[in-house]
């Protein structure tokens, strides 16, 4: 709601602010200081930390009625886009935009010096800027001073203007701070706190233990209550030499996580092999596994892939993971997390049907001309590389004039403050101002593409079982009447079965994709290959047809860098090793793999010792980044009630570990009521 | 060492953590010399290949119907029936069940290929201190095939254990000692008449077995599945413990209660089950046992489940 509030805010403050002889910079830092002086605060008293905005209760009613009650003149946003834009974006889920928030500022600056030691660095470089850099350091100005007395409206007056004294003040801090992100974007998706554990150690250690518990649950309450799903805290990492980083407060932010069993923040636990036993088996809980946390992160192969990114030595160690995926040099990079998305499926249908989707006509004029038959399989690989190239070259044009556009109407002096170097260049994060940034550029569905070309290659090319025709015929058709057709597609070798030669594909289009969007980089600007899909494969794939994969219509793209049909159809081994076919060292905009597990099966000592290591054997072979869910009861009810879509569910039987589909009827039910009872 | 040596294995599971230390690659092979009430393995039993039928997973398409060659699948009023008295488990109907209804349980494999196979996951027992175990049924039965197995599996530097129920001649065991690591060593029942009614085969000769084993100096796991109201009886605990501390061998106990798992799978290769409405062992009593044994051993007692 207070995002709501923001916008019309600005609505506001555009009507009501002479800006005409103002700057772009200094008109949205007056803009700013409006919003944070007339937005409607209170303060929560059943929490330590002060900063709430909105209404306290009733929220949805009293912000519509102060949006009632301060009417604006109606701002027509023209739609800049094109048809062709839009349609991609809308019927075929690619797309180029600029994504808000997202970001991971450099807390340790303000929680070390405050921001008053922000804003001598600013008064520095005013001294020796001139022309629009020193303009954009007025605003820059504007903007923290607003947000110094945004925080005196809560009475209060030491941070964040002043450096923490001890762990309360950090949080304190850090809430605001986090708090007035959100504002300034207009967005309160992914803001993550990044290396807490590392810049608010100091501030910790001077603390009292139980009074910094008190205050850190309340802050994991005002996290949870502002619904970002996607706040990242990180546990651990290394320093230069490799030495591990984990510290006394690392143990306390996972201790209290337990306690609360909160399901934001993130926690993302750094894994080498200097990685605390303590900390792992802390982290290695039922409880935390059965509400999605924590996330596990290789750190060496995440290092490796900041070196293959071109993040000079120095820095890499620095790290932070980002949002639920990403790796950023926190405090130093821009990331445009969803800048651009690209459907691996519309290049192969175009390839497979004479430049056309199965179902419906691309606005797009292609320049690929059409093929109407292949002689052999590469002849058809290298007709969807065409269109997948072109589809990934206008998503990427499209990103880069949705920045333009945003660096010209939305630019951010107040988070350009805590984003190194805006400050030493005097310019906006989006700009150039950032010592880094990445467009994080997503492939969408390459696994189920990879997939759907090894069963052309297999049934068609090879065993000339089938005709190309026969195929696409048949998907266009969401396989009716093709029952024998679909269980053999069904029953080929798919990426995730740990066969070689399905691997392969995968790996080969993975290599494509990198090498495409890698050519794209520059000094300024990398393109950050990902197979990283939250939820969104589900809608993206409702928008699809049936595919070659296996894959019916509608039905949701692989998740993240999971498998086609979102089954684990042989075991964990064979997920991974098949994971690890794909250089994951090139994909730095993050692969996350999700995998389920019956969280009975860390129930002992030794149960998690063999989970540990099949982490750390995952990461040592190149894996970036694990998420693990522990089965519910819920999760086996619906089991139940849709086989299919659960014919991967493995449950622990006595010891033994089973499908949880071959069970008889009687058993099922029995199993729901062990783990109903949590037994 | 012959790799060319081929034996009938139904399942190779993989991450499998219950098998010996580690993370390790279990590799089940079909046919077993006892018959005990409470097989979690039904299918493991039989020598032959079989074929299992997975009700729920037949979408009626009526393929093998009409292409099983001795019409062993059939329609009676609607419902399929698959008459397993005429069944050739030739596995027709299964290599083109496209549901998954119908699997042949049981392959012939090569040595070289359950090697190649094992072999993947390397790297995860190389992490774990895992390896590769042979189960099944009783690898025992295929012993020429076992044999090999465990040549080549050190070949390749592998830990290898070898789950068994005991009831082999013990010159055998002699033979694949050295490639042994660890024996994971079925004792199901202590009292020997109840053996024999319980597993179909006396006690003595898997008792000689044990002691000679640990004479040799074989590292010795015990394993013993407990059934409520079959053998859950004190003085069967008592003598697990005993027998336990009694030979240098046994490093460890684990207890494995019953769960009704093999009811499942007896229905999908046709077979009755005689436990079928024993349910699941109460976790309470699992401590209960472990206690019990415990009071008799200083070795390490734990339970799976």
């Amino acid at each position: 709601m207070f995002v709501k509030l923001a916008m019309h805010l600005r609505l506001m403050a555009l009507g009501k602010l002479d800006l005409s002889s103002r700057s772009v910079a200094v008109s949205e830092a007056m803009i700013f200081q409006y919003i944070l002086e007339n937005m409607p605060v209170y303060h929560n008293q059943t929490n330590r930390l002060k900063g709430d905005c909105g209404f306290s209760s009733g929220a949805r009613d009293k912000t519509e009625a102060f949006i009632r009650d301060n009417p604006v003149s109606p701002r027509e946003q023209e739609e800049v886009r094109s048809a062709e834009e839009l349609q991609l974006q809308n019927e075929f889920f690619c797309k180029g935009i600029y994504t808000l928030a997202h970001t991971c500022v450099n807390y340790e600056k303000v929680v070390s010096r405050g921001i008053k030691g922000i804003l001598d660095d600013v008064a520095a470089e005013k001294q020796a800027k001139t022309g629009t850099h020193l303009d954009y350091l007025t605003a820059m100005e504007i903007a923290l001073n607003s947000f110094i007395r945004f925080a005196g409206r809560f009475g209060v007056d030491y941070v964040p203007l002043n450096p923490a004294r001890n762990f309360p003040e950090a949080l304190q801090c850090i809430w605001l701070v986090h708090l007035v992100i959100s504002i300034s974007e207009y967005n309160s998706a992914s803001i993550s706190l990044g290396r807490i554990d590392q810049y608010a150690y100091d501030c910790f250690m001077k603390s009292d233990e139980k009074e910094s518990e008190l205050w850190f649950d309340d802050f994991l309450d005002k996290i949870n209550s502002y619904g970002d799903a996607a706040c990242n805290v990180n546990l651990g990492g290394v320093d230069p030499d490799g030495n591990d980083l984990c510290n006394e407060l690392s143990y306390f932010i996972a201790r209290r996580v337990k306690k609360k069993l909160m399901p934001s923040p993130i926690l993302s636990a750094r894994i080498h092999s200097g990685f605390p036993q303590e900390l792992f088996d802390t982290l290695i809980d039922p409880d935390l596994f059965r509400i999605g946390q924590p996330t596990f992160y290789g750190e060496k192969s995440c290092l490796k892939a900041l070196e293959r990114r071109g993040i000079p030595e120095a820095d890499t160690h620095k790290w932070a993971a980002n949002s639920c995926m990403g790796l950023i040099i926190q405090g130093h990079e821009v990331s445009d997390m969803w800048g651009v998305v690209v459907s691996s499926l519309l290049p192969l249908e175009l390839a497979l049907n004479n430049g056309k989707p199965f179902e419906k006509e691309l606005f797009l004029e292609l320049q690929t001309q059409p093929c109407g038959r292949y002689d052999d399989f590469e002849a058809l690989y290298r007709q969807f590389i065409e269109y997948w190239h072109e589809v990934i070259d206008f998503c990427i044009e499209a990103n880069r004039k949705s920045t333009e556009r945003y660096a010209k109407e939305f630019i951010n002096p107040y988070v350009s403050t805590l984003l190194d170097d805006c400050v030493a260049r005097g310019e906006d994060r989006v700009v150039g101002g950032s010592r880094y940034y990445n467009v994080i550029t997503e492939a969408f569905a390459l696994v189920n593409a990879a997939d759907a070309l090894f069963t052309i290659k297999k049934m068609v090319f090879e065993e000339g079982k089938y005709s190309l025709a026969e195929l696409v015929t048949a998907a266009k058709n969401n396989f009716a009447n093709q029952e024998e057709l679909y269980g053999q597609i069904i029953r080929l070798p798919k990426y995730g079965d740990g066969e070689a030669e399905a691997d392969a594909m995968a790996a080969r289009l993975a290599r494509d994709f990198v090498a495409k969007v890698g050519a794209y980089s520059n000094e300024k600007i990398a393109y950050a290959p990902s197979c990283h899909t939250l939820n969104s494969h589900v809608p993206a794939g409702k928008l699809y047809a049936a595919s070659l994969d296996g894959r019916t219509q509608g039905a949701p793209f692989a998740k993240n860098g999971g498998t086609s049909l979102g089954l684990v159809r042989k075991d964990l081994t064979s997920l991974f090793r098949s994971a690890v076919t794909i250089d994951q060292s090139e994909f730095f905009g993050g692969q996350p793999i999700d995998i389920s597990l019956d969280t009975r099966l860390i129930d002992t000592i030794g149960g998690k010792r063999k989970f540990q290591q099949l982490l750390q054997t995952y990461f040592e072979m190149g894996g970036l980044q694990v998420q693990v869910n522990g089965l519910t009861a819920e999760d086996l009810k619906k089991a139940v009630d849709a086989p299919d879509k659960y014919d991967d569910l493995i449950v622990r039987i006595g010891g033994y570990s089973t499908y949880f589909n071959h069970l008889t009827d009687d058993i099922k039910i029995e199993m729901i009521n062990r783990f109903s009872s949590g037994t | 060492m012959s790799k060319k040596v081929a034996g009938l294995v139904f399942d190779i599971k993989k991450f499998a953590i219950h098998d010996g230390p580690g993370i390790r690659t279990t590799v089940f092979m079909k046919g077993c010399p006892l018959r005990c009430l409470w097989c979690h393995n039904p299918e493991s039993i039989s020598p032959e290949r079989e074929i299992s039928l997975v009700e729920h997973k037949c979408i009626g398409c009526g393929w093998c119907f009409e292409n099983c060659p001795n019409h062993a699948h059939i329609n009676v009023d609607g419902k399929r029936v698959f008459d397993r008295d005429k069944c050739l488990r030739c596995g027709v109907c299964s290599g083109h069940c496209y549901a998954g209804a119908l699997e042949v349980v049981g392959t012939e494999m090569m040595v070289s290929e359950v090697i190649d196979e094992v072999m993947k996951d390397k790297p995860f027992y190389d992490n774990s201190g895992g390896g590769m175990t042979l189960s099944g049924g009783e690898p025992m039965l295929q012993f020429e095939f076992t044999r090999e197995l465990l040549a080549a599996a050190k070949e390749q530097g592998l830990h290898c254990c070898l789950d068994t129920c005991g009831f082999t001649r013990f010159e055998r065991y002699q033979e694949l000692f050295d490639n042994v690591d660890i024996f994971l060593y079925d004792l199901k029942e202590t009292d020997p008449d109840l053996h024999l009614e319980y597993t179909g085969v006396p006690l003595q000769p898997i008792l000689d077995n044990l002691k000679k084993l640990s004479d040799a100096g074989a590292d010795i796991w015990l394993r013993c599945p407990v059934v409520p109201g079959l053998n859950d009886r004190p003085e069967h605990f008592a003598e697990i413990g005993r027998i336990a501390e009694l030979y240098s061998g046994v490093k460890q106990v684990t207890i494995h209660p019953y769960h009704p798992l093999g009811s499942s799978k007896s229905k999908n290769i046709g077979q009755d089950y005689v436990l079928k409405d024993k349910p699941f062992a109460d976790k309470s009593d699992i401590g209960n046992w472990v206690e019990k044994v415990s009071a008799n051993t200083a070795k390490p007692v734990s339970s799976e489940g």
